[in-house]
């Protein structure tokens, strides 16, 4: 009976990393200019960045979900479709998230790099982009990739929008054909190849970014 | 003496602040805006698009086939409801905490998956005729031979499903003040097992849960009996945003039509319920 | 002394943080082809100075003039400024992700807008000069301290400066490491490179120094050619300092 709904389940896996993988990538374009925001800027922005962090840290996901769907979008006159939507509360949470990890990551490249770099002539910014960054980044990758596993439990809680991913059509299985266990058996599987197979990879990735030399220091 | 800057940017925090905080508070201290306009307070013409809501774990009114098709006994009349209109209906799955916020703001036109007509919904939303009628029900062993009194005030486990209305019906008998413990499990399936295996001297259940799952399971069915009914009766009905009259309206006469034929009869066998 | 023959010009330069008077009115000129030596106790102000120079920190009070132009006011592009000074720096601030070929031509690349083949071209040449083309491709983490600093000053060499400050070049470094990156000094101040070298090493000083200047307090007690200041200084303070230098060296040679 349950393996009538094994295709059933698993088609829910390419809304689950839409999901995270729009959650990610959104979080990431909005995490790490937050980030260097806190390190770089004016007291003011950095006043206004740490109140976005709090807000979005502080905030359960499940309330953010409905407060953007039924309440920011609609005040500003237009309503999202609820996959676009739940994407969009979940880049605005990652990124919150995101830009303490690379804040940690910027801070620990020592500023003397930059002053270096000044002194060749580049600006504050070049500086960064071209010095900073680039170590900042490669020593976000493991917290980065927690990151990740972490999106792809809270995807679950999309459902309340709506959207059909692997959880949500795990429990619908479960109740048609009255079997609690093995639906979920095969749901967590899933799940555990996908949190396991994508932080591999991006453990290889971070293997063969590694600076040589440098090992143990990151 | 505090720095000018750190006085300049808590001012104009605290300005930030408090023009959100009153911006949120809004609604408390103003008139709500009005509801949106009803989209279907005429009867919805042949070819409208509309949205049927549905909870898809909830079976056999509403569940999903292998194909992730929505199926069920009221995926099939509103079927026959839409044909009878004309009208193109897409059947939504929802998360049923949200089901009824996502009507009133205008994700779903109607909900039909095995609602309960309550007093507290229908605040809210505007139900049309109940179409299906229950009643909870408390199941023991067939081998039992105690009597309802003595069930109740035996201090043992009465299992029911968590956060359903069997669940609320066991507590107000708690409050009552009879001497049972609740078991409070995760599916009607699980309390029905917990009786088979001894943890529990009774189940309460609904007949709508039980009726369709003794009919699928009469291996199961046969070692139940009925010890009482619980409650009065109650029934499930379509809810509706309350200024959609036409839609309503072609509902309740799509329902009295179809429960008058014997195609009513048909998919209650079918589905069991 | 036309005023083209000096590079650095500067005039009662200021800094304070919060109630730390670290520089409390610092003037000089740097000749072309000079080599000036600064020394004196920690907490002098030495490093300060040089960072004021290239308005890495900014100065309260003072002026600052390169070849004629003037680097503290606020119109002047600072980044065309701080191209024509190679700054060397204590703690080397090698760029850690990048090899040292790389290292040395990234300004190039990025700041003078060159094509990569030719920056690196120049850059395995300037490594050349500071004796570590075969190092080109190593990381900073694989190379020793005298080598890193090394890089360091061919990143600033790349770069075509028309002065080089050196902020304690061989503080940092293990004894045995000093010597070589002092050669590399003494080779560039032989080629008459412009250079403001603020450093303990005396005998460094005093073998191509052409003026040294005492610092302490934030100012510029004395001056004068390095025999001069270390053998027969006019303030007891600069003796002492330099007695204790003395003894410091003594004991490392030994």
């Amino acid at each position: 009976m349950v393996w009538e709904y094994l295709s059933y389940i698993f088609w829910g896996v390419p809304w689950t990393l839409g999901l995270v993988g729009g959650g990610l990538a959104l979080g990431f374009i909005i995490g790490l200019p937050i980030a260097i925001g806190q390190v770089y800027g004016s007291k003011g922005l950095k006043a206004a960045l740490d109140m976005y962090v709090w807000f979005f840290r502080s905030t359960a996901l499940l309330v953010l979900l409905f407060l953007f769907f039924w309440g920011v979008f609609p005040a500003f006159g237009f309503k999202l479709d609820a996959l676009i939507c739940s994407i969009v509360v979940l880049g605005l949470r990652t990124g919150a998230y995101q830009s303490q990890i690379f804040r940690g990551a910027i801070e620990s490249v020592g500023e003397g790099q930059l002053i270096a770099a000044c002194a060749l002539g580049m600006s504050k910014l070049r500086g960064i982009y071209h010095i900073v960054l680039p170590q900042a980044l490669r020593i976000s990758l493991p917290g980065w990739s927690n990151e990740y596993a972490i999106i792809l439990k809270d995807s679950a809680i999309c459902f309340a929008l709506g959207v059909q991913e692997i959880l949500t059509r795990t429990r619908y299985v479960v109740m048609a054909t009255h079997e609690p266990l093995l639906p979920y058996f095969i749901a967590g599987a899933l799940f555990i190849v996908l949190t396991y197979g994508v932080t591999k990879i991006i453990n290889i990735v971070y293997e063969k970014a590694k600076i040589p030399g440098l090992v143990g220091r990151m | 003496m505090i720095k000018t800057q750190y006085a300049i940017a808590g001012i104009v925090i605290a300005l930030i602040v408090g023009a959100a905080a009153s911006w949120v508070m809004r609604p408390l201290i103003s008139p709500p805006p009005p509801p949106p306009k009803a989209k279907f307070a005429e009867i919805p013409p042949p070819g409208t698009k509309i949205i049927h809501g549905m909870d898809a774990a909830y079976p056999p009114f509403t569940e999903i086939d292998p194909t992730g098709k929505a199926v069920g006994f009221d995926v099939d009349v509103v079927d026959w409801i839409a044909k009878k209109y004309g009208w193109t209906v897409e059947h939504k799955p929802w998360e049923w905490a949200a089901i009824v916020t996502a009507l009133v703001k205008g994700d779903l036109d109607f909900i039909a998956s095995g609602m309960t007509h309550t007093a507290e919904r229908a605040g809210e939303v505007w139900f049309t005729i109940p179409y299906y009628t229950y009643i909870h029900h408390i199941l023991v062993s067939i081998g039992e031979t105690r009597t309802k009194e003595e069930i109740l005030n035996s201090g043992q486990y009465i299992s029911c499903q968590l956060g359903a209305t069997s669940d609320k019906w066991a507590e107000k008998l708690l409050k009552e003040g009879y001497k049972f413990k609740k078991l409070a499990l995760d599916s009607y399936e699980l309390a029905f097992e917990a009786v088979l295996d001894g943890r529990a001297v009774g189940v309460l259940s609904d007949s709508a849960f039980t009726g369709p799952y003794f009919k699928e399971r009469p291996d199961v069915a046969a070692k139940f009996k009925e010890l009482c009914t619980v409650g009065g009766v109650e029934s499930y009905a379509y809810a509706t945003r309350p200024g959609d009259y036409g839609l309503r309206n072609a509902l309740n006469q799509g329902l009295e039509e179809l429960m008058a034929s014997p195609y009513w009869d048909e998919l209650r066998e079918k589905w069991g319920v | 002394m036309s005023n083209e023959d000096v590079v650095l010009k500067v005039e009662n330069v200021h800094k304070s943080y919060g109630n730390n008077k670290v520089l409390t009115g610092v003037s000089f000129e740097v000749r072309r082809a000079e080599i000036k030596i600064i020394c004196g106790p920690s907490g002098s102000g030495k490093s300060t100075l040089l960072r004021c120079l290239n308005l890495l920190t900014q100065p309260d009070k003072g002026h600052v003039w390169l070849e004629g132009e003037e680097v503290t006011d606020p119109t002047t592009d600072i980044s065309k400024v701080r191209q024509k000074i190679g700054f060397v720096f204590q703690e080397f601030n090698l760029f850690n992700h990048l090899n040292a070929l790389r290292n040395v031509s990234i300004g190039l690349e990025v700041v003078k807008g060159m094509k990569k083949d030719e920056a690196r071209k120049i850059a395995l040449r300037e490594l050349g000069k500071v004796g570590l083309e075969e190092h080109a491709h190593k990381y900073p983490a694989e190379l020793s301290g005298g080598q890193k600093q090394r890089v360091a000053i061919a990143r600033a060499l790349a770069m075509n400066p028309v002065i080089m400050f050196y902020d304690e070049p061989t503080s940092a470094l293990d004894p045995q490491l000093i010597g070589e990156v002092l050669d590399v000094m003494k080779k560039l101040a032989k080629e008459k490179l412009t250079s403001l070298v603020v450093t303990h090493e005396m005998g460094f000083a005093q073998s191509v120094g052409d003026e040294m200047m005492f610092m302490i307090d934030g100012k510029i007690l004395e001056r004068g050619t390095p025999l001069q200041v270390i053998q027969n200084p006019k303030h007891k303070i600069t003796k002492l300092f330099f007695e204790h230098i003395a003894k410091l060296y003594m004991r490392q040679v030994r």
